[in-house]
């Protein structure tokens, strides 16, 4: 068994590290403290992300920074109607060998990064779009009857504009269950774009450097799984995620009148994972409720999917979330 | 933080001080709301009538009210959890305290547990329990003062229920004079019972008298008096029925045709075929004297008048009067056995029945007159009540709550009724806001027949004109139906509001059902 202390220097070394990365992040992202912030949870956790927001908002800098600042393999897909399902996790070709004969060698596709880039993840076909389910979900692809598992870390940031909806093919709810989070990009403030318009029009571009490796990566993630839910909490997260089924007892009523399916238990998963980080960052070595609130919405709020009513009334899960964090509060 | 102490102890310490002051000022703060209930209280005992409200309702009131809002506020901290949640909302520790608590629990705590509960304890190691509770003094303070302010405008509220109390109207004056003639007549009667051995009989008048009595007491109204005078009514026949006159009477009547059958008795049984029964009682006491005095008074029939005393016996006897059937007996029996003194008694019993039937006589006619004037007082009270109804504008100036003037009117009732020949003054003043009257119904019946005509054959004029056949298409050019209905679905999606998923599956169904380039035309 670990002892306090090395607990409490793993802890404190997370919390640096973090903090650096966070520096280092928004030394190039101007603005978008709570999406940096998120995304570097989910980083950390190790599980994917959907980026949504206009383009030019910076969603595509965002994850190559980060993958800058952590030192691990990046692997960009650009999501097209004729994109195939080979395209993302690669195939076998054939190639010469030394003995001047032939043989198949694996090509990986981009999916064999650390973390992926799914640019504009709605433009593609269903059929591509499933070909990540796999590797998100089980951290492996299957080529040719072989699986191939994946290098820890593995996570996908994918984007998509809420814009422009003709021609694109809206992520089915199992594929958008598999998103940790789902952030929203806001356009920035007067400040923030006078900033980034300083920043970017000038010769010089801001470098950013190495904080860690996939290895601290991997280290920090265990190290945040550590940090121990009350009960009385845990209480409140399985009420939160209750709370958003309209068939449940415990449904709020908004749920009731405007929802046609709730969060699943991943949705619990994700609020739990997040808020030990959150936890951490916060210097405690509990969850709190206020954790739970934080997060609330970035992991709920794509798994609340709404009925004609809600739709009909411009109802927005972030609305509902809102409601049910405020009226569940201890 | 105290060295001798383990981190829990102290959270565990930190707790119960917040929970002993919580309780310490749940404590105050319900000794002062029961302090200013029982001083509302008070006030309103002192100055509203229990009538309006009796005094324990506001104390009832009161107590359930402070017992749910005690609950609801006991209901906080009745657990360390409950309490650890408080501290955690107050002091904004995020969940430290009751976190701790969970982990101290734990059978077998992970390092990062005792990392946590040490986190905890030196987080409320410096707290200000009173920060946690605070004591809302001023809230307490206005409490006290506004209690004491009852309480003393309670005291000092002498008289005031009187002058809060509503004031109880006279009874009207026609009443008070109807009720103290009714009395009068009453009181005659009860005198005339007096001798009635009856006691339920004597008690009915009384009761009679009663409600008579209590048409006089303020606040009551005509309405009411006339229930009274109904209840007066029944008690009055049920007098008259008790007396049971008619049998009593036949007996007496049959009693006298016996008598006039003997020179000697004949005295006594005239005045009693009169129905004179007092003159009839007196002529018996003499011949009761004479019995006494001579001994076999009437030698030639006694016989003859001892069997049909014997046979009067037997009658009163069936009749269920007994007081004239022990008097014959007796009469009979001292008739036979030549006992003067039996006989003396018989005839002087005799005598004191008839007198006694007299005094019921007088009685049950004194009660038919009551019963008339109670009709007549009915009569006059319905009518005065009738006239209130009639005119509810004028209900403040004669009727009401406090109807004197009409009362006035009332009592000159008979001077009125004798000057009714002069022609009064408002006579053709009066406007009726209908001038046109009331439409008339219709009453009258209104008989629907239906008419069916007959089937029938008559001339007619059948045509049968043949054409060419000819070949026209039936269905109209696919193109043009999914251009048209097309353009509509256009318009709906650009001027109404749909949801965005919506609007991309009625498009994708028109698409869908898009006419290709060589379908329209075979179609």
């Amino acid at each position: 068994m670990e002892t306090a202390e090395a607990i409490k220097s793993e802890l404190d070394e997370l919390l640096q590290t973090f903090g650096t990365l966070r520096d280092e992040v928004q030394r190039v992202i101007v603005g978008h403290n709570e999406v940096v912030e998120n995304v570097l949870i989910a980083l950390l956790i190790g599980e994917h992300v959907l980026l949504e927001g206009v383009p030019g908002l910076g969603k595509t800098l965002l994850v190559r920074t980060l993958s800058q600042v952590a030192h691990i393999s990046f692997g960009r897909i650009q999501f097209t109607p004729d994109l195939m399902p080979a395209d993302i996790t690669g195939t076998n070709i054939v190639v010469d060998n030394d003995v001047g004969g032939r043989e198949f060698s694996l090509q990986k596709g981009p999916v064999f990064a650390n973390l992926v880039l799914a640019d504009e993840i709605n433009r593609a076909t269903p059929k591509t779009q499933s070909a990540l389910l796999e590797a998100m979900q089980e951290r492996s692809v299957t080529i040719a009857g072989k699986t191939h598992h994946l290098a820890e870390p593995f996570l996908v940031l994918a984007t998509q504009n809420p814009l422009e909806m003709e021609g694109t093919y809206p992520l089915p709810e199992a594929q958008l269950d598999r998103f940790f989070f789902k952030l929203i990009v806001e356009y920035p403030s007067e400040s923030e774009l006078q900033q980034i318009l300083t920043l970017t029009t000038g010769n010089e571009f801001p470098t950013v450097k190495q904080v860690c490796t996939s290895e601290e990566l991997n280290r920090m993630k265990r190290a945040s799984r550590q940090i121990p839910v009350a009960d009385e909490v845990m209480k409140q997260v399985v009420q939160l995620v209750l709370a958003t089924h309209p068939e449940s007892d415990n449904a709020h009523d908004m749920v009731r009148q405007y929802v046609r399916y709730g969060a699943s238990p991943r949705a619990g998963q994700a609020l739990i994972l997040g808020a030990k980080l959150k936890a951490v960052l916060d210097n405690r070595y509990h969850v709190a409720w206020q954790d739970i609130a934080a997060l609330a919405k970035p992991a709920l709020r794509h798994r609340i999917l709404l009925n004609f009513e809600g739709q009909a009334n411009n109802i927005s899960p972030d609305h509902i979330l809102d409601r049910l964090v405020r009226d569940l509060a201890p | 933080m105290s060295e001798s102490t383990t981190p829990l102890e102290q959270i565990r310490r930190r707790i119960l001080a917040v929970r002993l002051r919580a309780v310490a000022l749940l404590v105050l703060n319900a000794t002062l709301w029961a302090f200013l209930a029982a001083a509302f209280g008070w006030l309103l005992f002192r100055i509203v009538p229990d009538d309006l409200l009796p005094a324990s309702a506001p104390a009832i009131v009161g107590a359930l009210l402070g017992l749910t809002w005690l609950w609801s506020f006991v209901r906080g901290w009745l657990s360390d959890t409950d309490a650890a949640h408080r501290i955690d909302h107050a002091l904004e520790l995020k969940d430290r305290t009751v976190s701790a608590l969970d982990f101290s629990r734990l059978p077998e705590p992970h390092p990062i547990h005792g990392l946590q509960i040490e986190d905890a304890a030196a987080h409320l190691d410096g707290i200000q329990v009173r920060r946690v509770v605070p004591w809302r003094w001023k809230m307490d303070a206005l409490l006290a003062t506004c209690a004491v302010a009852l309480l003393v405008a309670g005291t000092l509220s002498f008289g005031t229920r009187d002058a809060f109390a509503m004031p109880v109207p006279p009874a009207p004056a026609l009443l008070v004079y109807e009720a103290s003639s009714l009395q009068q007549e009453l009181e005659q009667l009860a005198e005339e019972l007096a001798e009635e051995e009856d006691e339920e009989l004597v008690e009915k008048v009384r009761e009679a008298k009663e409600l008579a009595a209590s048409l006089q007491e303020p606040g009551t109204d005509y309405e009411e008096a006339l229930g009274v005078m109904g209840m007066m009514r029944s008690k009055l026949q049920e007098v008259a029925a008790s007396l049971d006159l008619a049998s009593e009477e036949a007996m007496l009547m049959a009693l006298a045709n016996a008598l006039n059958q003997f020179p000697q008795t004949r005295s006594a049984g005239l005045p009693l075929s009169r129905k004179a029964f007092e003159e009839a009682a007196e002529n018996m006491e003499k011949m009761a004297q004479q019995a006494g005095d001579e001994s076999n008074q009437f030698p030639e029939q006694s016989e003859a008048l001892g069997a049909e005393a014997q046979k009067l016996a037997e009658q009163a006897k069936e009749a269920g009067q007994e007081g004239m059937r022990e008097a014959m007996e007796e009469l009979s029996e001292g008739i036979r056995k030549g006992d003067c003194q039996a006989c003396q008694n018989g005839l002087q019993k005799q005598s004191n029945s008839i007198r006694r039937h007299g005094k019921r006589s007088n009685a049950a006619k004194s009660i038919q007159q009551q019963m008339q004037s109670l009709s007549q007082c009915r009569s006059r009270v319905g009518s005065e009540l009738m006239s209130q109804c009639q005119s509810p504008g004028d209900k403040g100036k004669s009727g009401g709550k406090n109807p004197s003037n009409s009362n006035q009117i009332s009592l000159n009732r008979d001077a009125t009724d004798q000057n009714s020949e002069q022609p009064s003054s408002s006579a053709g003043l009066g406007e009726h806001m209908n001038p046109f009257g009331k439409e008339t119904n219709l009453d009258a019946m209104h008989n629907e027949e239906e008419l069916q005509g007959q089937m029938n054959r008559g001339p007619s004029e059948i045509t049968v004109e043949t054409g060419p056949e000819m070949e026209q298409y039936a269905a109209r050019d696919y193109r043009d139906v999914y251009s048209r209905y097309k353009k509509l679905s256009d318009e709906v999606l650009a001027h109404e509001a749909l949801p965005p998923g919506y609007q991309g599956i009625i498009k994708r169904y028109f698409e869908s059902i898009r006419p290709q380039r060589d379908e329209g035309s075979e179609e």
